[in-house]
């Protein structure tokens, strides 16, 4: 009932915003001449239960009201100018619409979060409003399935009720559509051996009816002279089919090995390559075992199911299809007592599949947990050693490894239940044809060869059978993990909002951001409406505790996000419409986390420009101090760094990533530094080295120290998102705010740490 | 405040390549080695190292100061355009600071659960080794070239396992 409600993208906005007669009555009573601009429905009462509120914008005044008998109970009435902002305050399941009013926080209206979307364009709405600027439209971001109402992942458009199996698997063998030729010789392998694997049971039939059991006079005679020479004949010919259906299916697996492999190949690489293009906002909801188990556990089910499962199921179909033709025409009675039951039994899995499907997917969900855990807990086996935290990972596990463990039996056992069963039922039809057929034998209208070329077909029937049943498994399993594989395929791009296009000649760093507003969950800003402007071989310090939002601004200034509201310009160009690929290239890092890849150190080095020669490789090194290092390492430049820079130190591995900076040459160039866990030597060395790189380009420094802070040319104070503080460290320190306080506290840190030394 | 950029002693920004001519290598009476620089200055025992050993040994080699972290006194491209005495002594060096084996052919494997016995036939000769945990402990360079540390930490290049005999190439493949 619920989900009709919804049934049309249309109708749950329309539902939003019709307001109920009484609210209608009581604001056309407040304000006869105003229209409602910026409506919002909540699904709580004033009391905290389940009911309705509304908040409605009309004229200059915020009304919120509740229905209650002919005319609704007015609950707040807020002239619009004594506003000043509004935001979301997160409550534990709910949020609440709140004003900033005479700078006190009001709380407008409180809804749960399935509302959430909707208030965050409320609050956007209202929020222009207040400051005067042009109320937004509406943005209905389609969250709902469009055909069964159900809600979606902001990520995916695949709804997991709606998606059939039968669009999975076209869809899996759209994937083949380029290896056509081999996949019809496949296809033919297996009508011609199906057609030999037919013949046995009817040579047998020659057999016993000609020469062991022949029953007509003509017969004897027959047997009598030629008896041995035509046994002979039929054995040869036994032989012959049988080794011929053999080779076929030889050659047969032979190819389908080669099809499931290059299918699931391609499958695979197509989803890598996704996942190099995915936006940041996916990998920020998905932990990276899951992704990983996607890639492997995903991709070998599908795989099973290609190379395996699929021509299978075919073979077994043309054999049933076969077997059924052949014994239908010799004695259709008989047919149908051996058929039916079969085909009952078929029907009567059908519900299983579904039992199957969720039995697996709930196995394989578990996995990817179980992956993450393991994961997630070697990475930071020093932490766990440190704090003898063992026994605490090891419940954590068990309690995992239980969970995977219960649903995989589950989903075995099932399986293990239903399928001797089916064998049993599937059977009965042969008891079926021993009887009845025995009883034609035995009056004579049936010869002993056709009951035994019956029987013959009989088991070459219920294997196949038999299969098709087993064939649940394969398939429910695999189509699961095919639906997994889509659905990170169908994710969105990361620049699929806006596609830009332009490449510049050259990129000379010029940064603007013109009230820049973001949030990671859309509705939750943590960048409030920031400005700044920065010159081309500028470098800009931000400034300010830990939270604030230097590292979104840096996110936002990368590219991995796009900004909400407002415009972040480089060289006077918005960076939507600059081209990705080009911009990024241009842009620099030396993050306060080295990232390493697993490779040589010169691969290291010129991760950002993999033509780079030898010479500018150890020219980079060189100006980052880190040459001689290098060269004294065993393998010097070819030294492997180990996973994520694991075989070197903390200090060597910032000036392998500053090197790296120097020989990308960016015009932008992003500094987090951090020089806390290294000796003072090597941060002497890391200074310096920075201090080349920062030389002649645009730097976005995450200022931690005073010398940093005071070679910046402009410093940004930021507070709660916003910025409150902006000009060169001289004008901060003369102003005596936030940033002498700051200022302040580096002094008497550095002065307590001068006498500790 | 001593911790700002300008007032530390600055290490040069710039390599120093040297030519072949540029550089003579002696022993001297006393057996040690001599590295001249140029007119200007001469290296008591110098250090020769590669800049990259495995993927271009060749290419360029440091002449460092004897001291483990000693300072370089320049890069050598093209070394093996020295003269001849020069050379010989350079090469001696590399040859005993970087060793190395290139292995020809793969005798035999034996597999004891986790350990390989191997009988190598390498560039230094026949060599009976031990891997464990074999998987670890191999480089993998571009689609052909392995290296693989053996149980007590000795390395084994085989710089292109297509050209290995078909026994070889098929033992490899059982522990790779």
């Amino acid at each position: 009932m619920q989900f009709r409600l919804y049934a049309r993208r249309g109708a749950s906005l329309a539902r939003e915003q019709q307001l109920p007669e009484s609210i209608q009555r009581l604001i056309a009573d407040k304000c006869p001449d105003g229209q409602p601009s910026v409506i919002g429905r909540s699904d709580l009462g004033s009391d905290g239960k389940y009911g309705e509120q509304w908040l409605a914008l009309v004229g200059d005044r915020v009304l919120v009201c509740e229905p209650d008998g002919q005319t609704g109970k007015l609950l707040l009435d807020l002239p619009l100018r004594d506003i000043s902002e509004v935001d979301i305050e997160a409550l534990v399941g709910g949020s609440a619409l709140r004003a900033s009013v005479n700078g006190r926080k009001v709380r407008l209206i409180c809804f749960t979060n399935a509302l959430s979307n909707q208030f965050g364009r409320v609050r956007s709405q209202l929020d222009a409003a207040a400051k005067g600027k042009p109320i937004p439209e509406p943005e209905e971001k389609l969250l709902r399935c469009q055909t069964c109402g159900l809600v979606l992942g902001e990520d995916t458009r695949v709804c997991p009720r709606c998606s059939r199996r039968g669009a999975t698997l076209r869809r899996l063998l759209g994937y083949a559509r380029p290896y056509r030729a081999k996949l019809m010789l496949t296809g033919a392998l297996m009508l011609i051996g199906t057609a030999f694997g037919l013949l046995p049971p009817y040579l047998t039939k020659l057999l016993v009816d000609k020469v062991l059991a022949p029953k007509s006079p003509v017969d004897k005679a027959f047997a009598a002279q030629h008896g041995i020479a035509l046994l002979g004949w039929l054995v040869l010919a036994l032989a012959a089919s049988s080794i011929l259906s053999t080779a076929l299916q030889v050659w047969r697996n032979r190819l389908t090995a080669w099809l499931g492999g290059k299918v699931s190949f391609d499958i695979r690489a197509t989803l890598y390559e996704k996942l190099q293009w995915l936006s940041m906002r996916y990998y920020d909801r998905h932990p990276a075992g899951a992704i990983i188990s996607r890639l492997t556990q995903d991709s070998g089910g599908v795989q099973d199911l290609l190379a395996f499962g699929l021509p299978f199921l075919v073979a077994n179909l043309i054999t049933i299809i076969g077997v059924s033709a052949v014994i239908s025409v010799t004695n259709w009675r008989l047919a149908a007592l051996a058929i039916v039951p079969a085909i009952l039994v078929s029907l009567g899995t059908r519900p299983l599949w579904e039992k199957m499907r969720s039995a697996f997917h709930a196995f394989w969900y578990r996995w990817g947990r179980y992956h993450s855990l393991v994961n997630d807990a070697l990475n930071r086996v020093k932490v766990i050693k440190a704090f003898s935290q063992q026994p605490t990972e090891l419940q954590r596990y068990n309690i995992r490894n239980t969970d995977l463990m219960s649903a995989s039996v589950y989903a075995e056992q099932t399986w293990g239940t239903i399928f001797p069963v089916l064998w049993l039922l599937i059977g009965s039809g042969s008891l079926l044809v021993w009887y009845f057929g025995g009883v034609m034998t035995v009056r004579g209208t049936l010869t002993l060869g056709e009951l035994m070329m019956f029987l013959g077909y009989l088991g070459m029937l219920y294997g196949p059978l038999n299969f098709l049943t087993n064939v649940v498994q394969w398939v429910s399993r695999a189509l699961t993990a095919a639906d997994r594989i889509f659905e990170v395929l169908d994710a969105e791009f990361e620049s699929e909002k806006t596609k830009g296009d332009i490449v510049p000649d050259r990129i000379r760093g010029a940064v603007e951001f013109r009230n820049v507003v973001f949030g990671y969950d859309r509705h939750h800003p943590v960048i409030k409406d920031v400005s700044f402007q920065v010159e081309p071989g500028h470098m800009l310090g931000l400034v300010g505790k830990s939270g604030v939002g230097k590292t979104t601004i840096i996110n936002l200034l990368c590219r991995f996000y796009d900004a909400d509201e407002g415009e972040i310009l480089v060289d006077g160009i918005n960076l939507g419409d600059l081209s990705l690929w080009a911009y990024r290239g241009r842009l620099g890092a030396v993050l306060q986390e080295p990232f390493l890849i697993a490779g040589t150190i010169a691969e290291n080095i010129a991760y950002g420009k993999p033509d780079a020669s030898l010479e500018d490789i150890m020219a980079a090194a060189k100006l980052a101090n880190a040459h001689d290092f290098i060269i004294n390492k065993p393998d010097g430049y070819d030294e492997q760094v180990g996973e994520h820079g694991s075989r070197l130190s903390a200090g060597e591995k910032q000036r392998v990533c500053i090197a790296r900076a120097v020989l990308h040459d960016p015009a932008i160039l992003i500094l987090d530094e951090a020089t806390a866990n290294v000796d003072l030597e090597t941060e002497e060395q890391i200074q310096q080295a920075i201090a080349r790189l920062v030389e002649g380009r645009t730097t976005f420094a995450i200022a931690h120290r005073l010398s940093t802070l005071r070679n910046a040319d402009k410093l940004l104070v930021i507070e709660d998102g916003k910025v409150v503080e902006f000009g060169t460290h001289q004008e901060l320190e003369e102003q005596k705010g936030v940033y002498y306080n700051l200022l302040d506290l580096h002094r008497k840190t550095s002065m307590v740490k001068a006498v500790g030394d | 405040m001593t911790d700002t950029p300008d007032q530390t002693e600055k290490k040069p920004e710039k390599l120093r390549y040297l030519d072949p001519e540029q550089v003579k290598v002696v022993r001297g009476e006393d057996g040690s080695l001599y590295a001249h620089i140029g007119d200007e200055l001469t290296v008591l025992a110098p250090r020769f190292v590669r800049a990259r050993p495995l993927s271009d040994p060749d290419r360029y080699i440091s002449i460092r100061g004897p001291e483990p972290n000693g300072r370089e006194f320049g890069l050598l491209g093209k070394w093996r355009r020295l003269d001849a005495e020069s050379r010989r002594l350079v090469e001696a060096e590399l040859e005993q600071c970087y060793l190395q084996a290139r292995v020809t052919r793969i005798v035999s494997l034996k597999d004891y659960g986790g350990l390989q016995s191997c009988l190598l036939e390498t560039d230094r000769g026949p060599r009976q080794v031990t891997f464990r945990d074999v998987r670890d402990n191999v480089i993998y360079f571009g689609a052909s070239r392995v290296l693989i540390t053996d149980a007590e930490g000795n390395r084994y290049d085989i710089p292109d396992t297509f050209a290995l005999d078909r026994r070889s190439r098929l033992l490899l493949a059982r522990i790779l």
